[in-house]
């Protein structure tokens, strides 16, 4: 991967970054959901670009994707409870 | 990457079948981190729906400004490692190791930051077990401190054993013990660690420090 393109993934999670921090110094309604957008957005141009998922293979892929569907079962269950209360 | 000639153990059929299981070892490892961190960001956003306010309270007194900054430095040392690992492949010694020694060198920083950030916690009577926390009234919000204790020292323990393991790297490899192109895998999967690391950080961030801030 070229060393301008890694520079521009990092200035892009910087400016993320830069966004989260200034919105929650607003009084904007939903900034709760937008800053963790912008967090999600950081962490996947880390891995996309960083860890290089983008040119791995199917199968590294598979396993970094399986980690996510776990977490993501591990937040549905109690979240569940939460909004149907 | 796939055009390195290097040689294989018996299991292996080439030089890509032995990365790619390095690579899958490496992700199980990770994810079995990533449910670790996971468990705890649940229960902070459980806790978070149901003390908002309280929670908010809490939040009011972290300093987001150190917060935000290490995760700049965590983002550059990101940066650096990525570079660090092109320089790997091309066999550049000498830019490999400066480009990890100041990786770890951010990654110390971010240590330190952190180690200021605990005193200055301290000092304000906020950390649970050593302080009276009293200037946190509601124990919804004491609470919440505990949450944010744990999970930051376990992070900043994450960072240690990183910072550990980049110094050794970089004493194997100005000993001459890690030769590259042909040991690429170690460094690699070191990075994996290092941008996880970066990755909980990420989200662990916005969770403590910003969300809920009151204006």
């Amino acid at each position: 991967m070229s060393v301008s393109r890694l520079f521009g993934v990092y200035l892009g999670a910087l400016v993320l970054l830069g966004v989260a921090i200034a919105l929650s110094l607003t009084g904007f309604a939903h900034r709760g959901p937008v800053i963790m957008a912008c967090a999600l957005g950081e962490a996947g141009l880390v891995l996309t670009y960083f860890v290089e998922l983008k040119d791995n293979t199917s199968l590294v892929r598979l396993f970094a994707l399986g980690a996510a569907f776990w977490i993501l079962l591990l937040f549905a269950g109690p979240m569940i409870d939460q909004v149907t209360r | 990457m796939a055009g390195i000639k290097a040689p294989v153990s018996e299991q292996f059929h080439s030089a890509g079948q032995r990365r790619e299981g390095a690579y899958l070892g490496m992700w199980l490892f990770l994810s079995t981190e990533f449910m670790m961190f996971g468990g705890l960001l649940c229960i902070i956003w459980y806790y978070r729906l149901a003390h908002e306010m309280q929670v908010s309270k809490a939040v009011e007194h972290l300093h987001y400004g150190l917060g935000g900054f290490n995760s700049a430095l965590l983002l550059t040392s990101s940066f650096i490692m990525s570079l660090a690992i092109q320089a790997a492949r091309k066999a550049k010694m000498a830019h490999l190791r400066s480009l990890l020694l100041v990786s770890v060198g951010l990654a110390c920083a971010f240590l330190a930051l952190k180690g200021y950030e605990y005193h200055s916690e301290y000092q304000e009577g906020l950390l649970p077990v050593l302080t009276s926390q009293a200037p946190l009234k509601e124990p919804a919000a004491r609470l919440f401190m505990g949450l944010y204790l744990i999970s930051t020292a376990l992070h900043a323990m994450h960072i240690l054993v990183a910072i550990l393991l980049g110094a050794g790297i970089w004493l194997r490899l100005r000993l001459g013990r890690l030769p590259m192109p042909e040991r690429l895998t170690v460094i690699e999967t070191f990075a994996f660690y290092w941008h996880a690391v970066d990755v909980i950080w990420i989200f662990l961030f916005p969770s403590l420090y910003l969300i809920g801030r009151p204006v």
